[in-house]
């Protein structure tokens, strides 16, 4: 096994908003290795893209990091220490969004916005480069790098940003939900490419999705995120072949399947739905197993088939 | 319906109990965002509208009666002092800030009226409608103040009520483009759509659906539109094409106590003029805060 | 009237034309026909650009049509006007997609609900409450959401109280424009559920639009599927989305995400749609699709397969035999 690139240990995020503040992210841990795709899968408000985006330094106002430590390559940071953090891993970390269109600034043909980028870091060739850039992202730099962002497609747009996003050469990339505002047919192209860099350059990818069936294809490994909390951790196969956590079975009993009309079991409730409590299992309030325990404690990492479940029910079984 | 159902039914959408805050803590985190100079702006805007509201109560002396005690200064007979008539500035004072508030007031309230109505209906109907009425609002806005205020003081005479219409045609542009733009953007919106379906009337869509929720900006420009009113009010009447003497007005009092302040009589003209810039200083920083307040970005958090 | 289907779309056409662009082909709907039976749930399946929100939009009156008719039970819809075309409302009832504009803000619930009850008299007055508590119970909303004001209520309990609206005037049809997209996958879940127990309860018909193939595999028992603004091949789902016949639907039916991946995920199409590579009068996939030929140039006719199964491709027929045997064999 390699040396992970990217290690995450115990990150914990307050949000302050009216004078209240609120725990919403919780002993996050994470641990990328290079050339690897990781999937980081949660509903809308789980702390997904807020975990991401303060390990390297961008946590946005009115949120604290409360603890945690980022290892990145050989260096070691305090997660609270956000400028440093922001500092020292702008130049190996880049990242893609959503929405491409209104990342890219519109006033500047999308050719120009990559030079930008790649003159951050080179010196000489920059034309060269810039057409090699356009061509691995699969587009022609001569029909398209004089066009302004109005004038590309939503597909053409997302591989503009990721052209500039692959300018700095980075180790590691976090894409956040890369393909959500894309046509289906677009978006699994979209991802094959994403792979494809990812093997060629040797990149680290972290994939943010909101949905199990968008990471099942490329990724080697995924974390699951509730409410902050991750619920399940480890090697993607082992996860899908017999999910243990209660959320990651909901989750996948819950998305249709396009190749059998079979009945949906729907998760109950919403994910902030439960108790503010700091110390207890944010999945208690939706979860069919829940006992008196869960809402006591933090429930254990249990370690089983290459990954950790976060879950009370499998505690027994090994104490057992 | 069956016993899953009831399972089904989503969790209420406010989770948990709020944590316990103080009165001051609510009222100063919840309604002013822990916003220092808006609340500053409230309280002083507060004493100054209960001051024109009571003013009848609260004078000491008849404003209007001269008196042979001329210019005198400030003492515990006369508040602020007297004027060249002899008139009590303090009562002077008083009844001003109430004149100017109503004037002000109806003057804004008749623009937004006006300009509402003009905008909601531009932005809805659109097409040949919108353009014509939009370029009769476009001339009326290239008109300067002075010229509007002078030509209708022409025609009307000067009194209360020419000062009244002019703040109302000098300010319905505003209410009109605002409104409008605010409707062109709501129109489409798929609640529209919504009472469309469910078999609402044009009438119903247009001032059930449509305006309740193009009037939020108002909230904030009413604002800043009356303290630029207020101070309207009182350039005119500065210039003596407003509110005309004896009738108490700060702009007047102003003007009038200019000519006595070589005299040394600073207190004729310095009290009206404090009272004009805190009116106008309190109700910008309302309008501050209620931009702050009513911010949708904002008020979502 | 009860044999009528609920719907039939006869021939509609409604285009709209980018000034900047003349030379692209304009989007929007080009002469669709199509029938809902009553009671039946039929998906409409199609990528964005594709105009099944335009033709959504014009089946519930609230865009009109180029050309074409929206026949609704034994009424001409689109033929109405006035007073006339206000009332006929109270039949075609529309939920739309996003939940963050699809309630009015300063309407609390149940005055939301409460309007089309008025406006159609549906009810006695002093029965209001009664029969919109009935509906709150039915999308399953708890009554206290009743007065309660849209900014207070989350993604799904939006789509529901926009279920409620369009359910209160007991329509004939409803046009669901993809109404769950918006929502996460665990909420999804919930408001299909709601959805298709719904749909036996009321015995409405509805017209599901969506671009997730595997939703609308969930819900409904027929599809139509939709490229360009036209209707690219039809019959029921389980055909359609298990032996497809279309290129292009068996291409989104290759890229649809899975929680187990195929291996051999089939077809895909190259690039994206763009407007300016289409040609008029030729068929709208040959763009982007594998196995485009000459024959292309020419928009292929629909043609008929199997029990209510039609594709438009030239090479519909060639692909088609083997999986039409076998299905007909199932079905007997």
């Amino acid at each position: 096994m390699t040396e992970s690139l990217l290690t995450i240990t115990d990150l914990s995020i307050d949000s302050l908003r009216d004078g209240t503040r609120r725990r919403i992210v919780e002993g996050f841990n994470l641990s990328v290795r290079a050339g690897e795709i990781y999937g980081l899968v949660g509903e809308s408000g789980s702390g997904k893209s807020i975990s991401m985006m303060a390990s390297v330094g961008l946590a946005a106002q009115g949120l604290d990091v409360r603890s945690g430590t980022v290892n990145f390559g050989t260096r070691r940071f305090a997660a609270s220490d956000q400028k440093s953090l922001r500092g020292n891993l702008s130049h190996g970390v880049s990242l893609l969004f959503q929405n491409a269109k209104g990342a890219l600034n519109p006033f500047i043909t999308v050719g120009k916005q990559v030079e930008r980028v790649l003159r951050r870091r080179r010196r000489s060739d920059i034309q060269g480069e810039l057409k090699e850039l356009f061509r691995v992202v699969g587009l022609n730099y001569a029909d398209l790098g004089r066009k302004y962002p109005h004038q590309v497609s939503g597909g053409q747009a997302q591989r503009v940003a990721m052209a500039c996003a692959l300018a700095t050469e980075p180790a590691l990339l976090i894409a956040d939900e890369p393909t959500t505002a894309l046509d289906v047919t677009t978006e699994r192209e979209m991802l094959r490419f994403l792979a494809s860099i990812c093997r060629q350059r040797n990149m680290a990818v972290v994939l943010i999705a909101h949905n199990l069936s968008l990471v099942s294809e490329y990724c080697s490994s995924l974390s699951i995120l509730h409410a902050g909390q991750v619920v399940e951790t480890g090697n993607l196969a082992p996860i899908f072949a017999e999910p243990l956590h209660p959320y990651t079975q909901g989750l996948i009993a819950a998305v249709p399947d396009v190749d059998s009309p079979r009945e949906l079991v729907p998760l109950i409730g919403s994910v902030w739905g439960g108790s503010s409590e700091l110390d207890r299992c944010r999945f208690s309030h939706r979860c069919p197993h829940a006992m008196p325990r869960c809402e006591r404690r933090i429930p254990p990492a249990v370690k089983r088939d290459g990954r950790e479940v976060h879950c009370v029910l499998y505690e027994q079984e090994v104490s057992a | 319906m069956n016993m899953q159902d009831s399972a089904l039914l989503p969790a209420p959408a406010t989770s948990g109990a709020p944590p316990r805050r103080s009165m001051w803590n609510r009222f100063y985190f919840g309604l002013f965002g822990g916003d220092f100079l808006g609340l500053i702006g409230m309280a002083l805007l507060a004493v100054l509208v209960f001051v024109a509201a009571f003013g009848p109560l609260l004078v000491t002396h008849d404003p209007l009666l001269t008196t042979p005690d001329t210019l005198l200064p400030p003492s515990a007979e006369h508040w602020l002092g007297t004027d060249h008539f002899g008139r009590d500035v303090f009562s002077r004072t008083v009844t001003s800030l109430r004149i100017d508030f109503i004037v002000a007031g109806a003057g804004v309230s008749g623009a937004i009226l006006i300009g509402s109505i003009i905008g909601l209906v531009c932005g809805y109907i659109g097409g040949w409608f919108d353009d014509l009425v939009m370029r009769l609002v476009d001339i009326i806005q290239s008109f300067p103040l002075l010229l509007v205020a002078m030509v209708l003081v022409l025609v009307m005479g000067p009194s209360v009520e020419s000062i009244v219409v002019v703040t109302v045609l000098i300010n319905i542009p505003i209410y009109a483009r605002v409104i409008r733009g605010e409707t062109l953007r709501k129109k489409n919106l798929e609640y529209i759509d919504a009472a469309r379906c469910s078999g609402a009337s044009e009438m119903s869509i247009v001032f059930r659906h449509l305006m309740p929720n193009t009037l939020s900006p108002i909230v904030v420009h009413g604002s800043l539109n009356l303290a630029a009113a207020v101070g309207n009010v009182a350039v005119l009447s500065f210039l003596g094409i407003g509110i005309r003497p004896p009738t108490p007005d700060l702009g007047v009092m102003v003007a009038e106590g200019t000519n006595y302040l070589v005299q040394g009589a600073w207190w004729m003209s310095i009290c009206p003029g404090l009272v004009l810039a805190t009116t106008i200083f309190s109700l910008n920083l309302m309008g501050d805060w209620l931009e702050g307040r009513l911010d949708p970005r904002r008020s979502a958090a | 009237m009860n044999d009528l289907p609920s719907l039939s779309v006869r021939k509609l056409t409604k285009l709209f034309s980018d000034p900047d662009r003349p030379d692209a082909i304009s989007v929007g709907v080009r002469g669709v026909s199509f029938d809902v039976e009553r009671g039946e749930v039929v998906g409409l399946i199609g990528e964005s650009g594709c105009g099944k929100t335009t033709l959504g939009r014009c089946i519930v009156g609230l865009q009109s049509a180029d050309s074409g008719d929206i026949v609704v039970g034994d009424t001409i819809f689109s033929a109405l006007r006035g007073k006339a075309l206000r009332r006929f409302r109270k039949n075609v009832q529309i939920v739309f997609q996003r939940p963050e504009t699809s309630l009015n803000p300063r309407m609390s619930v149940y005055t939301f609900v409460r309007q089309a009850l008025r406006n159609f008299a549906t009810v006695r007055k002093g029965e209001e409450r009664v029969r919109i508590e009935a509906l709150a119970a039915l999308v399953g909303l708890r009554p206290d959401t009743l007065d309660r004001f849209p900014h207070q209520l989350s993604g799904g309990e939006r789509q529901r109280v926009a279920m409620m609206r369009a359910l209160a005037c007991e329509p004939e049809l409803i046009v669901l424009d993809e109404p769950t997209s918006a929502l996460d996958v665990s909420v999804q879940a919930q408001v299909l559920r709601t959805l298709k127990d719904l749909q036996g309860e009321v015995g409405a018909s509805f017209l599901f639009i969506s671009h997730d193939v595997a939703v609308v595999r969930y819900i409904c028992s027929r599809v139509l599927v939709m490229y360009l603004g036209v209707i690219v091949e039809e019959g029921p789902s389980e055909t359609v989305l298990a032996h497809p016949v279309h290129p292009y639907t068996q291409a989104l039916l290759a890229a649809a995400p899975r929680i187990t991946p195929k291996p051999d995920p089939g077809l895909s199409l190259t690039g994206e749609l763009v407007l300016g590579d289409v040609r008029p009068h030729e068929c709208p996939v040959r763009p982007r699709c594998p196995l485009a030929h000459d024959r292309c140039h020419k928009a292929p006719p629909m043609a008929d397969l199997s029990s209510g199964h039609r594709a438009a491709c030239w090479l519909a027929h060639d692909s088609a035999p083997s999986t039409n045997m076998t299905t007909a064999r199932e079905r007997t």
